[in-house]
């Protein structure tokens, strides 16, 4: 009897520690800021930067807003182009003693809003956290679109003012990206992830990395040719699609290479298709001209690229 | 379940669009014009309640976007960059046209795109309408579009977001990138579209 109380007992306490336990003092919240609302928009968005000056890893799990039916998290990707936008369900993880910017890839989404944001004002909406539960912020509402850099800062937001900004640098989403496969692996899953299909498989072979760049070779259906890829913030994405017009350095160049990584990238291309099968050769050099796919490239073949294939 | 079907299955089909986008691009620079300009009929609106169809492609010079009013970043903040980009061109763009098409037509009504387009620059041009003559032309234009319905009854779209940039001869000149630098996509109208009797 007298265990079961002292057990009993040893439960309170230690659920009446755990309601003091200042957990809400170790996530900060800085910059929280939205966009005032497009004229005819029913939605809003919400941009934070939430710290963890624990030692306990938490985890955004859901947010309200009385300005909001709902207020869901959302996680974007981009596919070479296309948009993806999924609701976190699982919640976003804030790791002991990191900050996650939620901008770009993340957001708040408030949906339904009856009122549109507007400049000026602020936002209250209430952000749980799996430990340190439950936290009011304030979004200061800045231009319908573009950097919200010049609002959100001391006036939004919970900042606590008294922890060292230098928290601020560490780069949570950054830390994530630099965790994925080597480009070896990550570029050929990439495309096929975009381009097979399950009656026309794609073999990329081979791929030739150096630095953020990185030529790599493909064949489907018959068809082939090389794709010249760049590393972004969203990961590798293809710059443009050629046969062998991107098989000489100078054309690397052209593409934005500086001259030490096209000398090296069509050195190492040149050896990687040594041991190729000539008739796979001839598939890549099947694919006529070539085609700019992005624009990230700076400058890409500005002015010349039309008139390929002439 | 069905939800995760349905993610796969989209996934699935914008492997296949961006596929053909590419496609449609390749053929598009190759020497031989053996596709054609975009030559899809529909009959669409325009945020002023004017008519729309095929030839709103031709004679002008355009920059195209896929997106809806729902849209919490990519859309707002392409039409802002766009009003930037047509103020910053200033007399030089004067012959460039900006079009604004939704791909969620169903909520998007004309009134809607009005204020939401107006809000951004009076030479953004909103255009919605039925669904299935909006679905010609995003299919001409090899415009990836899928609901992806939420829990609580709403959806979102996943949606090809770079802009076209279309000549004055109804022909893809060529594309910009969601988060293009300012000055690289400035170039680029410049070069694609503003160049040499396009």
């Amino acid at each position: 009897m007298k265990t079961i109380f002292s057990f009993l007992l040893g439960l309170l306490v230690a659920t009446a520690a755990a309601a003091q336990d200042p957990a809400a003092g170790t996530i900060r919240i800085d910059h929280a800021a939205s966009h005032s609302m497009v004229p005819g928009a029913k939605v809003g968005d919400g941009y934070l930067v939430i710290t963890n000056t624990g030692s306990e890893p938490d985890k955004l799990v859901a947010a309200s807003s009385d300005r909001a039916r709902t207020v869901q998290l959302h996680q974007m990707s981009m596919d070479n182009g296309i948009m993806t936008m999924r609701e976190l369900r699982g919640g976003l993880a804030i790791p002991a003693g990191q900050t996650v910017t939620l901008a770009p890839n993340y957001h708040l989404m408030f949906q339904d809003v009856s009122k549109p944001f507007k400049q000026g004002e602020t936002i209250r909406a209430v952000l749980s956290f799996e430990r340190a539960g439950k936290i009011a912020v304030d979004f200061a509402v800045g231009r319908i679109a573009g950097p919200l850099d010049d609002v959100g800062g001391a006036g939004g937001g919970m900042d606590h003012g008294a922890m060292d900004h230098g928290g601020m640098e560490m780069p949570g989403m950054e830390g994530m990206d630099m965790s994925g496969p080597p480009p070896e692996e990550a570029i050929p899953a990439t495309l096929k992830t975009m381009f097979e299909r399950p009656d026309k498989p794609l073999t990329i072979l081979p791929v030739v990395v150096r630095n953020d760049w990185a030529i790599a070779g493909w064949q489907q259906d018959g068809r082939g040719g090389r794709a010249l890829l760049k590393k972004g913030h969203h990961g590798w994405s293809i710059v443009l699609c050629s046969g062998d017009g991107i098989r000489e350095a100078t054309a690397l160049e052209k593409a934005g290479l500086s001259t030490e990584d096209a000398g090296a990238l069509a050195a190492d291309l040149a050896e990687a298709e040594a041991g190729l099968d000539p008739k796979v050769l001839a598939t890549f050099a099947s694919f006529e001209g070539t085609v700019m796919m992005a624009g990230e490239a700076g400058g890409v073949g500005q002015g010349g690229h039309e008139g390929h294939g002439q | 379940m069905s939800a995760r079907t349905l993610a796969m299955s989209g996934f699935a089909a914008s492997a296949i669009f961006v596929g053909a986008l590419i496609a449609l691009v390749v053929s598009l620079y190759l020497s031989e014009p053996r596709t054609g300009p975009f030559d899809t009929q529909f009959s669409l609106v325009d945020d002023r309640g004017n008519d729309v169809d095929q030839s709103i492609f031709r004679g002008h010079p355009a920059l195209v976007y896929f997106g809806y009013t729902h849209c919490p970043e990519a859309c707002p903040t392409t039409l802002y960059e766009v009003a930037d980009w047509l103020a910053t061109l200033g007399d030089q763009g004067r012959a460039l046209k900006a079009y604004f098409f939704s791909i969620d037509p169903e909520r998007d009504t004309r009134e809607l795109m009005h204020d939401y387009v107006t809000a951004f620059s009076s030479r953004i041009t909103g255009i919605t309408g039925r669904p299935e003559e909006m679905r010609k032309v995003s299919n001409g234009w090899f415009i990836h579009a899928e609901k992806l319905p939420s829990e609580d009854g709403n959806y979102h779209m996943n949606h090809t977001v770079s802009l076209l940039l279309i000549g004055a001869d109804g022909r893809l000149k060529g594309l910009i990138p969601y988060g293009a630098d300012r000055d690289e996509a400035l170039a680029k109208i410049r070069d694609v579209l503003l160049r040499g009797g396009v």
